[in-house]
């Protein structure tokens, strides 16, 4: 590779999961959410630990320790589909069971996860994509939530530009498809699922290959 | 092509609207007292490195409008009415009225498209956009504006006992149903043209 100004393109965003945004055949769907006013901010936050020896005095770490990371992704919607928010809303509050954002299906305390893989119904984390048309360099951040304050809408009479705040985390499922030997398998729905290590290493936080589906 | 004088000749100002309007079929907005002014106006955004100084090491499309200026002095004051009502959101049947506050002028319906409820919203409207169009009876090089409006400001009308001279800018955009374009964006998007509507 070599340098160049890095132009990203038409940056459309869509998004893939469960609950609201399931697809007509019931499995995950895929769906547009929008485009943004300006450039969407993609900011990693890692976490750190510093080691302190007191050979090397207070203040500088002889060492220090990878905590693993976090991904802040910030845009302003402009285009999008009002629905599929609702849903990305819906989602993050834990799912709606069927109804409309703003319901608490969920008790508090709820794990967005659960230990289920991405794309099981228990599992309500949302995998977000966005395209890169110009430059061929997608982002998918594999496990999403609304966070914080997880959107700003204003109404009037004016179009009403959508602030939404997304939450990558590092999530490992505690069950994944396909037997076990000996016992220790299970089934849910009609898949068969097995326990497993949850272990960060290896665990993608995110990658540049866009999600498929419908 | 090679170089020669460029008259346009006797250019009429024609218009045409959504279907549903007293302009949807290609009516005579009129002549102007002097020439009618076509001005694009291009949007570059400068890239600056520091590296580079003040100076930008690059430059980026960033696509354009076209502002369109004419003294009308013998012209059809109802297409200009209509032109007007329509530009101000298309709302209602009689000149003057307005369209409500925030009533977008395209309303992600297709050209010329007459006023329709929206069924996400429930929203009665149409495409209020004007095609504007100039002839060129000896250079053969009319202009085709496919969405324009009364823009900065529409109209600057003096009544009194001569004759009036009305000013009149239009400004064109690039509308679009689907700023995405399938990922292509505005690629290939036609501002104006040089084919008139019928």
């Amino acid at each position: 590779m070599s340098r160049d100004f890095q132009i990203n393109g038409e940056t459309l965003v869509k998004v893939k999961g469960v609950g609201g945004l399931l697809a007509e055949d019931g499995t995950a769907g895929l769906h547009e959410l929008g485009l943004a006013a300006q450039g969407i901010v993609v900011a990693p936050r890692f976490h750190h630990r510093d080691v302190h020896v007191d050979d090397f005095g207070p203040n500088c770490p002889a060492e220090v320790q990878w905590l693993l990371a976090e991904v802040s992704i910030s845009m302003l919607l402009i285009h999008y589909d009002r629905g599929v928010l609702d849903a990305c809303i819906g989602e993050s509050m834990g799912g709606t069971d069927g109804g409309d954002a703003g319901i608490f299906a969920a008790g508090g305390g709820l794990p967005l996860g659960g230990g289920w893989p991405r794309f099981n119904p228990d599992c309500h984390y949302v995998s977000l994509n966005l395209l890169s048309p110009v430059l061929d360099y997608p982002w998918r951040f594999l496990t999403c939530y609304l966070a914080d304050q997880p959107a700003q809408l204003p109404v009037g009479t004016s179009k009403t530009i959508a602030t939404v705040n997304w939450r990558a985390i590092p999530y490992s499922p505690l069950y994944v498809s396909g037997a076990a030997t000996g016992s220790g398998s299970f089934s849910q729905s009609g898949v068969t699922y097995r326990r497993r290590e949850q272990v960060s290493a290896g665990t993608i936080l995110w990658d540049h290959i866009l999600d498929t589906g419908n | 092509m090679s170089r020669d004088f460029y008259i346009n000749g006797e250019s009429l100002v024609q218009v045409k609207g959504r279907t549903d309007c007293d302009i949807a079929s290609l009516s005579q907005l009129g002549l102007s007292a002097d020439p009618i002014t076509v001005s694009p106006v291009f949007k570059h955004e400068d890239i600056n490195v520091d590296a580079w100084g003040q100076a930008p090491a690059d430059v980026q499309w960033m696509l354009a409008e076209v502002m369109i200026s004419m003294n009308l002095i013998h012209f059809d004051p109802a297409v200009l009415a209509v032109c007007m009502r329509l530009s101000m959101g298309g709302g209602g049947t009689q000149y003057g009225q307005m369209g409500r506050a925030g009533q977008r002028l395209g309303n992600n319906l297709p050209r010329f498209a007459p006023s329709q409820v929206n069924p996400a919203t429930g929203n009665l409207a149409g495409n209020n956009y004007i095609g504007l169009n100039i002839t060129s009876p000896v250079e053969a090089l009319p202009y085709r504006f496919i969405f324009s409006y009364l823009a900065n400001p529409p109209m600057t009308l003096p009544l009194g006992a001569k004759k009036s001279i009305v000013q009149v800018n239009f400004r064109a955009i690039p509308y679009t149903q689907d700023p995405y374009g399938g990922g292509t964006g505005a690629f290939g998007y036609q501002l104006w043209d040089n084919t008139l509507d019928t």
